[in-house]
Parts: structure tokens; sequence; C-alpha cells
């Protein structure tokens, strides 16, 4: 039996079974938020795949069908072998960066906090840097350096920020450190560079999706079905924590623990997503803060933030691919020029709205 | 009653008990020794940085030198070093931590978050943006070309974000400007970097630029900047007990009198200022603005008449110090002062945050 | 105003055992500043105890430590017989409810969401809002009269009204046990009432375990069954307000001389305070 009612309060709906005993609150404006912004990931992700990179044209309403493997040969290389996986990497990515965003601004309670700010994308930063300047582990790619630099700089900040129990603002604070100390490294290992090996470090500082495939894909595709579903079961904790670590702690969330998987899981998105493309700005600091303004919740909504990214993601891949293919500006360089101006077209909107920063 | 703070979580509560997290009141004594301390540092560091270099020279001969131009006992080309090339250096580099110090004070106070830096409103993108403008279409290649473009991007930068942050009900809340900051931080870098991955020699000359550089400068630069400076350095210490006020929340700051609208212009106004002109010259020099703040912060308590001057002595300090380690570590060659301040400064900050009680903003 | 009207819910926590709580040689401190030193307390199941106690005494740290917030240097406090700090932490939450001073709601988030938050403990990530959570939200909504703001965002509410809402969260946890910190702070003299009036109906009707901090000491002595008095981290005496409250008392804890006479409407002690300038 299922009861429904969707009149008693605006804005939420209840949703309750008998048997299995399952129930839970349904916010309508976010089904719908995510709802569009699937929609918009998806039109985006079949446009890529239909204009990607290549000359082999491929007609926008063959690429669901070639997706599942029907039409001719041609089509399917061009769709299934070229131009999927690259795709699959802009949407996991993006998706990634997204959901790790809004876990860290949830978390510290501070809009500005993001993998990006807090020293995980600098410490994948590092470690590139790290790898190509001293040759350490030639056989290692950038992908490995960036995922064990990102990890690590993760870690640590947890580790660091601990002293009987940790605090948001000290995570923050922390992670500022951390950011520092890895860009810095980064900067001066770079300014030490011959100006070839700098240009390339450069071009995958800012992120970028060239010769992306599956390699890229699949680590990070299973990293995102390992976390999501933590972080997703962890919801229900986290909303408490946006009360106060008092609050929650009376309301019987184990406040260290919750805190702990929410900043490692959060850092494990950041840290394979940042391995596959190099560190994408902005994506992580604005997903969050546009999918909370759709959808009017009171903290950055997850599923819709990770939504967000991954239209970001794809979006200026596509951008970068199509509009600006004479040039080589990579993906980490459109999305601070797409996303940007939308940010600030919301919060403009949002003022007269009225519902505040 | 909305509350618009950036960081929700402090209020009275820290005030009233002292289970949330509050430091200790600082001991009388501890602000002014402070600022003694800094002071004599500053003045200790001065000289240290005149005397150490590529080549070491004595300090009596430095105090001579400086004093006593002409004396028979110091030879012209000392001489010449310790007046010119190293005191320019070290000056740039006084009023560089100084500048940024007091700006990132100003910042954090302003939006009542511990992420704000001095670059928080767009002042440094714009100013990286300016100059990659000038090189890469405008071909500028000599520094005092540069300079103006650089204060240029800052200045429209930040106007751009004050417009669109303080649009709509409620003006420029801390939220919307950093956000709106943030945003166009990443636009103007984006856009930074899209111009020097296609241009290689504005590349070569941007990554020079943007590690942040004290050398190379004369007095006429610095005359020309100084007024700018000094204009900020006085705007900013007119408001720091308007600060104070804001730090207790958007009402009690309206209930004690403040315009809201007027503090808030002119702490961006004397942000821009500190900033752009900084970076205009040296380059962006990230972290001293950042943390000396919070390290300042730790000593003093949150009040900003302490605050602010504290912040605008120790940052020099900083910054001096990370410059002379940068010339002596890597001998013969240097190393940039911001990478070796945020290098060094970051493991002490971190300590620094592990073991005191936090006063939060 | 008058936003108590209705009739409590029938006591739902009946059927439980009487909830016992208790601290055993508690040390308390903040970093190196010891707080409480070495004290016992037994909290009377079913009543309404009352910590009274000077600024900076102890009394919000002590019920920070019953609630577990506040892990003891030394000692414990245990819970039905159970070491409180040994529970999983959701099984206190299911006996025990805590109200901190002056919480921050996030913006935004509507009353009925923060209220929802209360049920936090009785939820599952499959099963989140069963009909009981259902009834729970309604019924302290309505207990504390904010069933007419339940969609507003707290952000837009007066001080008063974001404080009850707060105590709804608090009395939708549903626990045989409540910890208030100070629950009248931001209200004006009728809703300080009105809410104390509330913490008697939750005592009477539902027969749940009351242990709240209050800085007026007439109220105190007026809705207290037991009151505790606290100086320097330690409790001083305790008892009913009748066998405890005299003049000798307060001015020995405060530092205040006073009368104190029979209260005209509920017969409890009533302190009024002597100034410098009447003696």
């Amino acid at each position: 039996m299922l009861g429904i009612d969707a009149a008693r309060r605006p804005g939420r709906a209840t949703f309750r079974l008998t048997h299995p005993a399952v129930s839970g609150v349904v916010r309508p404006r976010l089904i719908l938020v995510w709802l569009t912004l699937a929609a918009v990931a998806f039109g985006v992700f079949c446009t890529a795949i239909a204009f990607g990179s290549g000359d082999f044209p491929v007609a926008l309403p063959d690429v669901v069908p070639a997706l599942w493997g029907s039409g001719d040969p041609a089509t399917l290389f061009a769709v299934r072998e070229l131009r999927l996986p690259r795709a699959m990497v802009a949407l996991l990515s993006g998706a990634a960066f997204g959901a790790a965003g809004a876990v860290f601004q949830t978390v510290t309670r501070n809009p500005l906090a993001s993998p990006d700010m807090l020293g995980i994308t600098q410490g994948a930063g590092a470690a590139v840097a790290a790898g190509v300047a001293f040759g350490i582990g030639g056989g290692l790619s950038s992908q490995t350096l960036g995922l064990v630099g990102a990890l690590t700089a993760g870690v640590l900040i947890y580790l660091l920020a601990w002293n009987r129990g940790t605090t948001g603002y000290r995570i923050v604070l922390v992670g500022i450190g951390i950011s520092w100390m890895c860009t810095s490294l980064t900067v001066y290992l770079v300014s030490r560079m011959e100006l070839y090996q700098a240009q390339k470090i450069l071009g995958w500082l800012v992120g970028s999706l060239n010769d992306r495939g599956w390699a890229e894909a699949r680590p990070l595709a299973f990293a995102l079905l390992l976390v999501l579903p933590i972080l997703v079961l962890l919801t229900r904790l986290q909303r408490t924590l946006l009360l106060g670590d008092e609050v929650a702690a009376g309301l019987g969330t184990p406040v260290q623990r919750t805190r702990l998987a929410l900043v490692l899981s959060a850092s494990a998105l950041a840290a394979f997503a940042t391995a596959a493309t190099g560190p994408v700005l902005f994506v992580a600091l604005a997903s969050p803060q546009i999918a909370q303004r759709l959808a009017r919740t009171p903290a950055p909504p997850l599923t819709a933030a990770a939504l967000t990214g991954a239209a970001i993601v794809l979006l200026s891949d596509l951008i970068s691919q199509r509009l600006l293919s004479d040039m080589v500006i990579p993906v980490g360089v459109v999305t601070g020029v797409l996303g940007a101006p939308f940010l600030l077209w919301q919060l403009a909107r949002a003022n007269r709205a009225g519902s505040g920063g | 009653m909305t509350r618009d703070s950036t960081a929700p979580a402090p209020t009275a509560r820290d005030v009233a008990s002292p289970a949330a997290g509050t430091a200790p009141p600082p001991r009388p004594l501890r602000r002014p020794l402070l600022i003694a301390a800094a002071a004599v540092a500053l003045v200790v560091l001065c000289l240290a940085s005149l005397a150490i270099g590529s080549r070491s020279i004595p300090l009596d001969l430095v105090v001579r030198a400086l004093f006593d131009p002409g004396h028979p006992g110091v030879d012209p080309e000392t001489e010449a070093i310790v007046r010119s090339t190293r005191m320019f250096r070290t000056v740039v580099a006084v009023l560089a931590g100084t500048a940024l110090g007091l700006a990132g004070a100003v910042m954090q106070g302003l939006t009542r978050n511990p992420l704000a830096d001095p670059g928080l409103l767009g002042v440094t993108a714009g100013a990286a943006f300016g100059t990659v403008v000038a090189i890469g279409v405008f071909g500028i290649t000599a520094l005092m070309g540069s300079i103006w473009f650089a204060f240029g991007g800052t200045l429209v930068a930040t106007v751009v974000v004050y417009l669109l942050g303080s649009r709509g009900r409620g003006g420029a809340s801390p939220v919307k400007l950093a956000l709106a900051g943030v945003a166009i931080t990443y636009l103007l870098d984006s856009l930074t970097s899209g111009i020097a991955l296609t241009d290689p020699e504005a590349l070569d000359r941007y990554r020079y630029w943007s590690s942040g550089s004290l050398t190379g400068h004369d007095g006429g630069t610095l005359l020309r900047v100084a007024p700018f400076l000094a204009a900020g350095v006085l705007l900013a210490l007119s408001i720091a007990t308007a600060l104070n006020s804001i730090a207790l929340g958007d009402d009690v700051a309206v209930a004690l009198g403040r315009r809201l609208g007027m503090v808030r212009l002119r702490a961006a106004l004397a942000v821009t200022l500190l900033t752009g002109t900084i970076t205009a010259v040296v380059g962006p020099i990230v972290f001293v603005g950042l943390v000396v703040p919070h390290v300042v912060r730790l000593i003093t308590g949150p009040d900003h008449r302490w605050l602010l001057p504290g912040s605008m002595l120790v940052a020099p300090c900083l910054l001096l110090a990370a410059d002379i380690i940068g010339r002596v570590v890597a001998r013969p060659q240097e190393i940039d002062v911001s990478l070796v301040a945020a290098f060094l400064g970051a493991p002490f900050f971190i300590a620094l945050v592990r073991r005191r009680r936090l006063a939060e903003l | 105003m008058t936003f108590l009207k209705s009739r409590m819910p029938a006591p739902a926590q009946d059927a439980l055992p009487a909830p016992d709580l208790r601290a055993n040689g508690l040390k308390l401190a903040y970093d190196d500043r010891v707080v409480v030193e070495d004290l016992d307390l037994v909290v009377p199941s079913g009543q309404i105890s009352v910590i009274i106690g000077a600024n900076a005494c102890g009394k919000s740290t002590l019920l920070r430590a019953l609630a577990r917030l506040l892990p003891p240097r030394s000692g414990a406090v245990h819970l039905d017989g159970r070491s409180i700090h040994s529970m999983p932490t959701r099984q206190v939450a299911q006996r025990l409810g805590i109200l901190p001073q002056s919480p921050v709601a996030p913006e935004g988030l509507t009353v009925t969401d923060l209220v929802g938050q209360g049920r936090s403990p009785h939820q599952t990530w499959w099963r989140q809002w069963s009909s009981g959570d259902e009834n729970a939200v309604t019924e302290a909504l309505r207990a504390t009269g904010m069933l007419e703001h339940a969609d507003r965002p707290i952000d837009e509410l007066s001080g008063g009204q974001r404080q009850r809402a707060w105590i709804a969260m608090a009395v939708a946890q549903g626990t045989p046990i409540l910890l208030l910190d100070e629950p009248t702070t931001f209200l004006d003299l009728a809703h300080q009432i009105d809410v104390l009036d509330l913490v008697v109906d939750l005592n009477r009707h539902e027969g749940r375990t009351i242990v709240m901090v209050l800085h007026d000491l007439n109220q105190a002595c007026r809705y207290a069954d037991h009151i505790i008095v606290m100086k320097s981290g330690a409790i001083v005496t305790q008892g009913s307000p009748a066998d405890v409250i005299d003049a000798e008392l307060v001015e020995d804890v405060f530092g205040m001389r006073c009368q104190v006479t029979p209260d005209p409407v509920s017969g409890t002690p009533l302190v009024i305070p002597i100034g410098r300038h009447h003696r």
C-alpha cells in the first residue's frame, strides 16, 4: 500500500508503504530539478557523442540506438570506441566533483569550501608536478600520481585537523595550509622546469579531457559506484550535522564518525575525478551552489549537485572540442567561463526572490 | 533576523559558554607585547634583509652605508648594493607585507569567512588577467607598462564583483560578495589560462610574474604606487571599530549605528587599493594575507583595533623572513618569496590551528 | 500566546521502564580548565529538576555531561545502569534528548524540517517518515503552538518563535528524559511561562523526566520538583525548593542579599533581591 499526501505541506510530500515498511519525505521541487538536470546532462551527453572529436558525422537520433549497439559499423565505432569513453569521463568526473563539493560545503558549513579550496586538488597537482620534474615513478601515469597525491592530501587534512575530534572550522583552516603548501611546491617546480615540460604540466593543471578514454573512465566509475551509495546513506545523518555538532550529537548522530566518513568519501571522489581529468577547477565549488539555488534547499543537495557538475563538464568539453577546436583550450578553462556567469546569474536571481545569499 | 553569515556556526553561544571553543580572553599585556615584538622583529629582519644575499655584508657596514653615505670605510659598490638593490627589495617586501596582511584581515572581517584572502573579490585574478592581456594581446613586455594593465584589471574586477554582490535585497552580504568574488576569480583565471596557453611568450612571462617577485623595482615605481597604498592603509584602519560591530552580526552592527553599506564599500575599496597595487607591482603573493590574520587573531583575539595593526606588522616579518630564506637556501639561485612563505608558513600555521582553541570568526 | 491549550497526547512512554540517570564522581574540564570536580548526582525519575547557580558555575557543563556531549575526565554518567559513553549514541538519543543553548539552524530550513530532525534517532534510511514520525512532529508543533508557522523558514521567525521551534524539535524526539539548557532565553515573560507550563505538561501527562538549567530563581522554585544548587563546580545542596531555598543560601551562592517569602500564587519560595540602593 502506498500513501502519498502532497497537499499537507507545500514543497514537501510524504510516501509510506506498509509492506515493506518504507517511508520518506519527497520534495517535488527537488525531484523536478533532478529530472531537469538529468535531461540536460543526457542531452549534452548525446550531443557530445554526435558532434564530438573527429570528423565522422553521427546524426543525433542515431546516438541512443548506437549506444545500445544498433547501427552501421562505422557509426558504432565512432560512437562506442571514439566518443563514448571521453563523454563518460566528462560525465563521471563532473558528477564526482559536484558531489564532493556538496559534501565538503555541508560538512564545513561554508559555501566556499570545496576540494579545490581545501588542498585535495592541489595535492594531486603537486604529485604530478613532482613526478614530471624529478621523473619519479617513470612508469606511473599522471593519473596514478594524481590519485595518490589527492588521497594523501585528503587523509592528511583529516589527520591534522584531528585534536580530540575535528570541527568543520578546523578542517577548513588545515585545508588552507595544505592547499598552499602544495600550490607553492607546484609553482616552484613548474617555474624551474623546461618550457615544454611547464606547458605540459600547465595543460594538466587546468584539467583536460583530451586523450581520455576507458582507462580513465573505469576507475572513476568504480569509485562513484562505491562512494555515492555511501554518501546517499549518510544524507540522513548529514542533515543533522547542519544543526551543529551539539544538536546532532543529542539526536544520536555519531558526529565524529559521520564526519570522517563524509570527508574521506568526498576526498576519494575528488581524488579519482582529479586523477582522470586533472584539476577541473570551479566545478566542485559552483555546482553545489547552483544546485542549492535551483532546488531551494537549506544545504547543497548531493544528487542535484552531481548532476549539475556532470552537465557543466559535459557542456564545457563540448564547447572546447567544437567551438574552440582550432585552439588548445582544455575543458578546465571553459568550466570557469561557463560556470561563473551561471552562478552569478543565480546569485542575482536569488537576491530578487528575496531568499538571501 | 536573517543571519547572513558565510560561517553560520559561532554566535552568541561562543560568547556565552566556554563550551563552544572560544579562545581564552587575551591577557591584557599580550597585545602590546605582540605589537612590540613584531616591531622589533621587523627592524631586525630589515637589517638582515639588507645584509644577507648572494654577497653577505657585515651588519656594521650596512648601518654605516645606510646612515652615513660616502663614509670612507664603505666601498662604493657595497654602498650601492645596500642603498639601492637591497634597499628597494626590502622596502617592497615591507610594503607588500603591510598591504597584504592588512587587506587579509579586513577581508576576513568583512566576509566573516576564514577562507577569505585579499584576492577574494577578484583582485588578484584581475591583476593577472590585466598582465596577460598586456603581454599577450598588446605585446607590452616592459614592467611599468604591464603594471597599469594589472591595476586596471583589479579595479574592473572588484567593481564588477561589488556590483553583482550587492544587487537586490540586503545589499552586499558576505555570502553574496564572497561567491561573486570567487566566480569572477575563476572566470578571469580561466581566461588568463586560455590566453597564456595559446601564447608561449605570454605563458613564459606570466609564470614568472605569477610566482611573485620582490626584485627589479626602483624608487620611481615605489613613488608612483605609494599614494594608493597610503590611502588604502588609512581607509582600512579607519574601519577597525566598524568591523568589530560587523563581527557581532549584521543586525547588531546596524543596532550599534553602523551603516553596513558604507562600511562594506569602504572595506572593499581599501582591499582593492592595497591588494591591487601590490599585486600589480610584485605579482600575486598568496598565503600571507590569508594566514597572517589567523595567526594574529590567535594572540590578539578578534578585536580589529589590535588585529589590523598586528597583521600589518606580522605580515611584513613573514614576507621578509621568507625572502631572506629564499635567497640563502638555494644559492646561487633564489626561490620566490611567496613560495617560501607558503611552504614554510603552512606547517607553522597548521601547528597553530591544532594547538590552540580557535578564535572563530 | 495561548499555544498550550490543547491536551497533551496520551503518554507514549508509560510502557518503558522509568529512566535512571545518574552521575558518579564526575570530573569535567575544558582543555586545562577544570570546571566540575568529583560530582555525584542522581536525577529523580519522573520529576522536574532545575539546576541553578551563578554564571560560570558549571551548570551547562554538567548538563552537557549528562547528555554525553562532554566526555568526563574521570567518573561516569550512567543511563539505565549503563555507562552513557559506552552506549551507542543513537540508543541514548532514543532515551534522552538535549536542547543546547542558542543552537543555530541553516538558512532556509523550515520549521517542519527542523522539528522532523527530532525524529532522526527513530529513523532508518529506508524508514524516514513513518506515521509515528508524522504524529510526533504534528503533536510537538501543536504543543508548542508552532503549527501555524510550520512551513516558514526558521530565519524568518522571531526569537521567541525560533526558540519554540527548537523546543518542538526536542519534544518530537519523544524521549523519556529531556534536558533543556535555558529554554526560556529570548522569550518574553508570557512565552517563558508558556514554555515552562509546556514542560510541566510533558512531565505530568507524559511522565517525562526533565532536567533544565534556569536563570530565574522564582521560576525555578515554582516549576521545580527538585532543585539542584551549584557553586564553583560543585553541588551545594539539593531538594525540594521549599526545603532548600532560603536567604542564607542565596547570599552564599549568588553573593546577593535577599528576602525569601512564600510566593502569593504558588506558595513556593519567592526570592526578592535587595540591591545596593535598598539597604
